[in-house]
């Protein structure tokens, strides 16, 4: 049903004078799939003809007629050969037929235009008009009648096996005289092959009995063709080898429902099928090869099996990769939806791994004295910078900055720190927050202790920033123009354990672990900082 | 996409361009992008409707198992049709539901839903508040479906008096999609249309 030829067929467009050629040409297309109907079967319910495999594939869908809706099942099907031959026939020569129905509409109008279309109709009305029509136009679709010559072998050798079908090989025996087999031999003639002209046909029944007094001949005791004896032994090996696919069964339709696993996969084992996948995967295999199989056995000489294997394989892997290309596309759409913050999170570490581990570093190489107050630090301002100007000053950026904000912080809290170890560039930052400290003396006691409007405790947040990484400035300069940021300044002076701050520190610090727990609910990184707090507060007294 | 889904999206699509509702201009199909997976259809209002004069988009999407699944059809242009959703738009069609059948086409799908806003469905809604009206008030339903035709559609015939009221609403600050809805809900009763924006 997907052949590559019928699709280059689909442009042929019928003349408008005839839509009755038109209607001819459709209906021996399948509503199904469009293309030309291959193993035609006809539905004993209501007639309607589809290919096999599609109305197959249909009923396993759905119960019903796709045309009338009509309940139909897989045992009302039945092959239809006539219009199997019918579009077996018109195939191949509509081309042409339509080729010279447009030269010839102009010059020879609508007469000549309507034998054409009876030809293609039926037999009755081919005769009656074939011989009241001029012969010269039969004369001139010569190409025609070569192709039903060339057609007549194969007709001569599928209509008695035709009959065989139908019962009607009972009389067949009797071959001895050439009658009985001419009457076997017309009678599907007359029923089922209508589409090629009649002339031809007259004289092909002629041939064998004409033939038969001339040379010897004998009878195919399969197909009841006659021939020459010298050549009955090669026509009869053919003969039987295309004789004997036909006697394929179909498939039984299995009950998935009652069929364990394991059997499963023995069934398409032994058809020699891919069976691995979970069961709904097995089942949908094993339907589909079904139907592929069952189709097959409308036809009239079935491909033989390893064929229907190759291309039913051929088709799960179009299938697979359509599905994997499906995934990969499903996959993509949600990481622009939901997964964005993830990979923005992926990337921002990725591109900041060297400062993290340059802090690392330092932070190991730091006296074990500095560590305790390096962790504390660490903690609660995070909380603070991040969530107060991000959400209040970035609200164009999305969490992905918030939740990296506490390794930023940290970084620069952690150098401003790591002044104790001597960095450059902590120490001009802790300088600065020494310098700052004792005007700090005076203004933090009028203001509440996280909001100290202190040009220069802003300015110190700067500096340490400026000296860690472009990414920290950005955040901390935010963060310094917005009041909550000096609090890191305010820790960064504890940590160098400066008397005086410390004391304003011991102070400020009930506050701030209500500041934090405001935090806690905006940031899941906050549990930490309250205990850190009362940790470090501790170190800090023991240092004391 | 299938190979059978594919060769049929083909075949439809020659058979539309071919037909004659296509030459009449009442009904149109394109592809969107390289798969045959989705589609952009068109529709004209069918005559002696309020919809008379307007074109309705459609988005239609193919299912892998075309032409066993039937397409899945949605209205993009806004309309006021008991059966198409005026938020979604949604469609309630047998035939793109249970009573889908492989030997419809796209044809035939566009045309159904022509001959669907010929003759709506009141009993079977998609669209609870429009079959109510339909049913209870069926001038108004008639003046609604043409002014949200002329709105969204392109429909040839302006109501003044409603969009006079939509302005009044406009002009407290409510868009104006908000204020047709809202007033096409409430029968176009500013009052009850205020509350219910502002409530």
């Amino acid at each position: 049903m997907e052949d590559s030829l019928n699709s280059e067929d689909i442009p042929i467009v019928w003349p408008k004078q005839l839509p009755q050629l038109k209607n001819i040409d459709d209906r021996l297309h399948c509503p199904i799939c469009y293309n030309y109907m291959k193993n035609p079967v006809i539905s004993t319910a209501c007639s309607h003809n589809f290919c096999s495999r599609c109305i197959r594939n249909n009923i396993s869908l759905k119960n019903s007629c796709p045309i009338c809706f009509i309940d139909i099942s897989d045992g009302m099907l039945r092959p239809n050969r006539c219009l199997e031959e019918i579009i077996k026939s018109f195939q191949p020569v509509k081309s042409y037929v339509l080729k010279t129905l447009i030269d010839r509409i102009p010059t020879t109008g609508e007469e000549k235009l309507n034998e054409n279309h009876c030809t293609g109709t039926t037999t009755d009305s081919v005769l009656p008009c074939s011989s009241s029509t001029s012969g010269s136009l039969l004369d001139g679709e010569g190409p025609p009648q070569k192709s039903s010559d060339l057609l007549m072998p194969s007709f001569a050798s599928q209509l008695p096996q035709a009959a065989d079908k139908s019962g009607l090989d009972k009389s067949t025996p009797i071959s001895s005289s050439p009658l009985p087999a001419v009457d076997t031999q017309q009678s599907p003639m007359a029923s089922c092959s209508q589409p090629r002209k009649p002339t031809p046909r007259a004289s092909i029944h002629q041939q064998p009995q004409n033939t038969t007094k001339t040379i010897k001949e004998v009878p195919c005791p399969v197909c009841n063709t006659y021939m020459r004896d010298t050549l009955i032994n090669v026509h009869l090996d053919a003969c039987l080898e295309k004789t004997k696919p036909t006697k394929r069964k179909p498939m039984p339709k299995l009950i998935y429902n009652l069929i364990k696993d394991r059997e499963l996969r023995k069934k398409l084992k032994d058809l020699g099928l891919d069976a691995s996948g979970d069961k709904a995967t097995l089942i949908n295999r094993h339907k589909r090869f079904t139907i592929l199989y069952n189709s097959e056995c409308d036809a009239i000489d079935p491909r033989p099996v390893e064929e229907l294997k190759a291309i039913f394989e051929q088709e799960e892997a179009e299938s697979r990769r359509l599905a994997n290309e499906l995934r990969y596309a499903s996959a993509k759409i949600k990481t622009n939806d939901i997964g964005k913050i993830e990979e923005e999170n992926l990337q921002y570490l990725r591109n900041h791994k060297e400062s993290y581990d340059r802090l690392i570093n330092e932070i190991r190489q730091r006296p074990t004295l500095a560590v305790p107050s390096v962790q504390s630090p660490a903690e609660p301002t995070p909380v603070q910078v991040k969530s107060e100007p991000l959400k209040e000053e970035h609200n164009s950026e999305d969490e992905v900055t918030e939740i990296f904000v506490p390794p930023k912080v940290y970084e620069m809290i952690c150098l401003s720190d790591s002044s104790d170890s001597g960095e450059p560039g902590g120490a001009r930052a802790v300088s600065s927050a020494e310098t700052s400290s004792p005007e700090g003396d005076n203004s933090r006691p009028s203001s509440s202790n996280y909001s100290i409007p202190d040009p220069m405790e802003s300015g110190c947040s700067k500096d340490s920033s400026i000296s860690i990484s472009g990414q920290t400035i950005t955040l901390s300069t935010t963060g310094s123009s917005d009041h909550y940021s000096t609090s890191p300044t305010c820790y960064s002076p504890v940590d160098e354990s400066s008397n005086e701050l410390f004391d304003h520190e011991n102070s400020g610090i009930p506050t701030l672990p209500l500041d934090n727990t405001k935090f806690k609910k905006s940031n899941k990184r906050s549990k930490s900082p309250v205990s850190d707090i009362s940790q470090r507060r501790m170190s800090l007294r023991r240092r004391l | 996409m299938a190979n059978i889904a594919v060769q049929r999206i083909k075949r439809e699509l020659k058979e539309v361009l071919n037909s004659d509702e296509v030459a009449r201009c009442s009904i149109h199909v394109e592809l969107v992008g390289e798969s045959f997976a989705e589609l952009k259809g068109e529709i004209a209002g069918p005559p002696d409707t309020p919809y008379e004069g307007a074109r309705f988009q459609l988005e239609i999407k193919i299912p892998e198992t075309y032409p066993f699944n039937p397409p899945k059809v949605r209205f993009v242009t806004k309309i006021w049709h008991p059966n198409v959703s005026s938020v979604t738009g949604a469609i309630c069609l047998d035939i793109l539901k249970h009573q889908w059948a492989a030997a419809m086409t796209l044809r035939t799908v566009l045309l159904s839903l022509q001959a669907l806003l010929a003759s709506p469905e009141p009993d079977d809604p998609q669209d609870a508040v429009v079959a109510r009206q339909c049913k209870d008030k069926p001038q108004i339903f008639h003046l609604t479906a043409q002014h949200w035709a002329n709105a969204y559609a392109g429909g040839p015939s302006i109501n003044t008096d409603y969009e006079n009221k939509i302005r009044r609403l406009k002009d407290l600050g409510v868009t104006e999609m908000n204020a047709r809805a809202s007033l096409s809900s409430c029968d176009w009763d500013l009052e009850r249309a205020t509350e219910q924006i502002f409530s």
